[in-house]
């Protein structure tokens, strides 16, 4: 278990001091003999990276999970330059890249990044979706990059200190949405993309995949060959995802995506499949009705974990220092205690069912086209997409004003703005290369590349991965995401039914009553939790002398939430969860 | 039981400005006094996080800082004329100056109102849920203004705009199967009588229930709104739907009406979004029973999933 970091610097001892600054310890594994440059495993960090290693004369360290080996291999083959049999996925990657370039990397489906050593320059390639993450930084003349945040944040060259414009995004979003991290002065890769970074200073950017529009509007064919492809493609993507001789866990809300893909994993794995929910306590709102009826239906083994308050209040530092950005939603020890039960139980592969809302067209939709139907120029509630795409989020992003301390205020004055993140997606150029024409499209675009790639995937990677497990995505699967964009929007939203060729690609495996049943979303019950067993936790470290001195939040402010007052609708709860989450992973980074 | 009044300010009394010295002086400090309550209405106005609002919501929020019995000194359900001229409010408010009044909106604009510039072709492809329909060309604009359209994904339409309907947004209503439209009134007859008008105007699009949202009487007595009296029109009187209490009918009767821009703007904005966001809830009812069995064949049973 482990994850990985490399330099590159103007000199080979310069590299070796920044691997080691950043915590690598020197002879324990390989070592490389590339001229200025340095690459390790950072042992006891859980993660699966793997190498350094060598192949096509390149030298690559990296994190890598493919489901289509078999096709690489075709590939090489046909290219010319064939893949010794056996040989590990990362290497395999390396191959790709080394023999076919982007496009290589574009064939390959799967969880990963790699950092290559590629002639003079560093080349960092990630995913097409963004199941895994690797950050970059430059300091003292030198390029490094790891996929720990932590081990960045101990490279004393660097320096970093919190990045204030990273805090607005995260109170905005609820997780940063962008390449931005909470450190100054480290990045994060794109999904989709390949990074290089030269000895000079500069970085060049390569897309390999970016999900494009395929629609022709004016030739509307019926839905039927839209659902049948569709239900090929998710038995492939399943198919490709379990593990081959072991047992796979899923994780199983009730809704219709985890039960999809319970449903799929059920009908396509020869091994037992087990089946886990969450129950917050009796007498609060749950969904195990859903997910038993699924779990009866589908015939596995089912398993709920209760998850009290007390347990959240226990565990929350914990999860909150696992994420190398902040998740903001309430549901990160949840997630930590399902990944514990399922590495309990002895499985190393856990299904979900996240992606069914950024692909396929889940709820807020609607929200943003009735805006767009509201549109007056100049009336006073006239907003930008971008902008009213923010607002429509319900985070903290209108109460930053008063949220804020006035030096807070001050320091965000000259910083970028969040809309950035969104604005490629939501208000394209006419020759954007991100242009889509349908206004559905355009949500569900920006909403896989911010939301999907910057929280879902990130939250299930780090969670999953602390307890030596690993979290699939079906839904996210790079085939299925493109077949989505080449479906008329109306065929996802119909009428006022969400992720309708969804459901009805798999209406033939699930009851009605949970096909048909309206979106319900896992209620957690934050306020409960705030005014009961989170209580003291909660006016204690946003109250305390460290959030005081941080100088971040207005202490009337919190006060005023955490009396449940102060907002129009009682949204008091989910507001102080994100400071809440954040004082707690700034404290678990000394920042 | 009739509330006590504190003494206040009779702002509609104000003496001639260009009387002697003394009234000069009294003139002088009511006027300081009615700003001061402005800026106390503007505050409270503004409450909970923000909110912004209409002109005539600041006269009535003025009307209950200089009169708390509005809503403080008694719980017995009533009604009473505004205690502030209008008159005087707005010279108060002109001195003070508009602009720089913090949540107050503009004055909507004479002139139409400019075209929508989205270009995507597909926004009224998909179904719409429910839309709203406001008497009140200026509470429509403050409900827009404070993002209502957004957060319940319902559009917010003023009658003048909205009646006839576009045939899109019909569509686009029917689509949804089992959408609301809601309609935002004053009491008043002619407000109250504002939702026949809309489901007449809607015309039979099958699914879509046209709902009074509005204030009736009964509303604005428990919620001792500030009422005014006008003109009674008889024909308006008789078409006043038989669901009013005889009580209502003979308070309408009198020439009393009351204003949606009379509720509290948080009040306001509260209840909207609470009424309009939840899921539309089927009620059974001996109609609904009767439709039902229009569309099931004699002695043919009833589909067990309620689909037939």
């Amino acid at each position: 278990m482990a994850r990985f970091c490399m330099s590159l610097a103007p000199t080979t001892d310069g590299a070796r001091a920044h691997v080691r600054a950043m915590g690598a310890i020197p002879g324990v594994g390989p070592e490389i003999t590339v001229p200025r440059a340095d690459a390790a495993l950072l042992r006891g960090e859980p993660g699966p990276a793997e190498g350094p290693f060598t192949a096509c004369g390149l030298t690559a360290t990296g994190e890598v999970t493919l489901h289509n080996a078999p096709a690489l291999r075709d590939a090489l083959e046909q290219h010319g330059t064939p893949a010794p049999a056996r040989c590990p996925d990362a290497e395999l990657l390396l191959r790709c890249w080394a023999s076919l370039g982007a496009e290589g990397v574009a064939l390959a489906e799967g969880m990963f990044v790699l950092a290559v050593l590629d002639g003079t320059d560093l080349v960092l390639i990630r995913d097409h979706v963004g199941a895994r993450t690797v950050f970059y930084a430059r300091a003292d003349g030198a390029w490094s990059a790891s996929t720990s945040l932590r081990a960045l944040r101990r490279w004393p060259a660097l320096g970093t200190s919190l990045n204030p414009a990273a805090v607005r995004s995260f109170l905005t979003f609820a997780y940063l949405p962008g390449e931005e991290t909470l450190l100054t002065g480290v990045r994060e890769v794109l999904p989709g993309r390949v990074l290089r970074l030269s000895p000079d200073g500069s970085v060049s950017e390569t897309v390999h995949w970016e999900p494009v529009e395929r629609l022709d509007r004016d030739a509307l064919d019926g839905p039927q060959d839209h659902v049948l492809g569709l239900r090929a493609l998710l038995e492939d993507a399943v198919a490709c995802r379990l593990p081959e001789a072991d047992p796979v866990a899923v994780l199983l809300s009730g809704g219709i995506d985890s039960s999809l893909v319970t449903a799929l994993a059920a009908k396509l794995h020869s091994r037992p499949v087990r089946t886990y929910s969450i129950s917050f306590g009796d007498g609060l709102p749950n969904e195990l009705g859903y997910s038993g009826l699924v779990a009866a239906h589908c015939g596995t083994r089912h398993r709920v974990l209760n998850v009290s308050g007390a347990t959240v209040a226990a565990r929350l530092a914990e999860a909150a220092a696992l994420l190398d950005s902040p998740v903001g939603d309430p549901l990160t020890v949840p997630n930590l205690l399902l990944a514990e039960a399922v590495a309990d139980e002895g499985a190393s592969v856990v299904l979900n069912g996240e992606g069914g809302d950024p692909v396929f067209g889940g709820p807020k939709n609607l929200p943003m086209l009735v805006q767009e139907m509201q549109r007056e120029s100049g009336a006073p509630w006239d907003e930008d997409r971008a902008t009213a795409y923010l607002r429509s989020y319900r985070k903290c992003w209108t109460d930053l004003p008063v949220l804020l301390t006035p030096q807070a205020l001050d320091a965000l004055a000259g910083a970028p703005r969040p809309q950035r993140f969104v604005e490629p997606y939501l208000l394209p150029g006419p020759d954007s290369p991100y242009r889509m024409s349908s206004l559905l499209n355009q949500l569900l675009h920006c909403n896989l590349r911010t939301k999907g790639a910057h929280h879902i995937l990130t939250k299930v990677e780090r969670l999953t991965s602390s307890q030596g497990v690993e979290g699939r995505a079906p839904l996210f699967d790079r085939r299925v995401v493109d077949h989505a964009f080449a479906t008329p929007p109306v065929y996802k939203l119909r009428g006022t039914v969400e992720k309708w060729v969804l459901k009805e690609a798999v209406r033939d495996l699930l009851p009605g009553t949970v096909v048909d049943r309206p979106k319900s979303g896992m209620r957690v019950p934050v306020q409960q939790w705030l005014t009961g067993p989170l209580r003291d936790l909660g006016n204690d470290l946003l109250l305390g002398r460290g959030a005081r001195e941080r100088g971040l939040f207005r202490q009337d402010t919190i006060r005023t939430w955490l009396k449940g007052e102060g907002t129009l609708l009682p949204r008091q709860g989910g507001k102080l969860w994100l400071v809440l989450t954040l004082e707690l992973w700034l404290r678990s980074y000394d920042l | 039981m009739t509330p006590r009044r504190p003494p206040l300010i009779r702002a509609h009394a104000l003496p001639d400005p260009s009387g002697g010295p003394g009234p000069r002086l009294l003139v002088r400090a009511l006027d300081a006094a009615l700003r001061a309550a402005i800026d106390t209405a503007a505050a409270r106005a503004a409450e909970p996080g923000g909110l912004r609002f209409t002109e005539r919501q600041l006269y009535f929020e003025t009307c209950r800082v200089l009169d708390p019995a509005l809503t403080v000194l008694s719980r017995v359900p009533r009604t009473a004329r505004p205690y502030l001229r209008l008159s005087s409010f707005t010279r108060a408010l002109d001195a003070r100056g508009r602009d720089t009044v913090p949540g107050l909106l503009p004055s909507p604009p004479g002139a139409a109102p400019a075209p929508a510039r989205t270009s995507e072709p597909d926004l009224h492809d998909y179904g719409l849920p429910r839309l709203l329909v406001c008497q009140d060309h200026a509470i429509a604009r403050m409900l827009l203004a404070n993002h209502v359209h957004l957060e319940a994904a319902c559009p917010v339409l003023t009658v003048a705009d909205a009646l006839p309907f576009d045939p899109r947004l019909t569509t686009a209503l029917e689509r949804a199967d089992g959408a609301t439209v809601y309609v935002l009134h004053d009491a008043s007859p002619r407000g109250i009588a504002l939702r026949g008008r809309v489901r007449a105007s809607l015309g039979p699009v099958p699914g879509v229930r046209v709902s009074s949202l509005g204030l009736v009487p009964r509303h604005a007595q428990a919620m001792r709104l500030p009422a005014g009296r006008g003109p009674v029109r008889r024909e308006e009187l008789a078409a006043l739907p038989g669901t009013l209490r005889p009580q209502e009918t003979a308070w309408l009767a009198q020439g009393r009406f009351a204003e949606v821009a009379a509720v509290p703007p948080g009040w306001l904005v509260r209840g909207v979004l609470r009424l309009t966001r939840g899921p539309r809830v089927t009620r059974a009812s001996v109609w609904t029973g009767l439709r039902d069995l229009r569309t099931t064949g004699f002695l043919s049973w009833p589909d067990p999933t309620g689909r037939a």
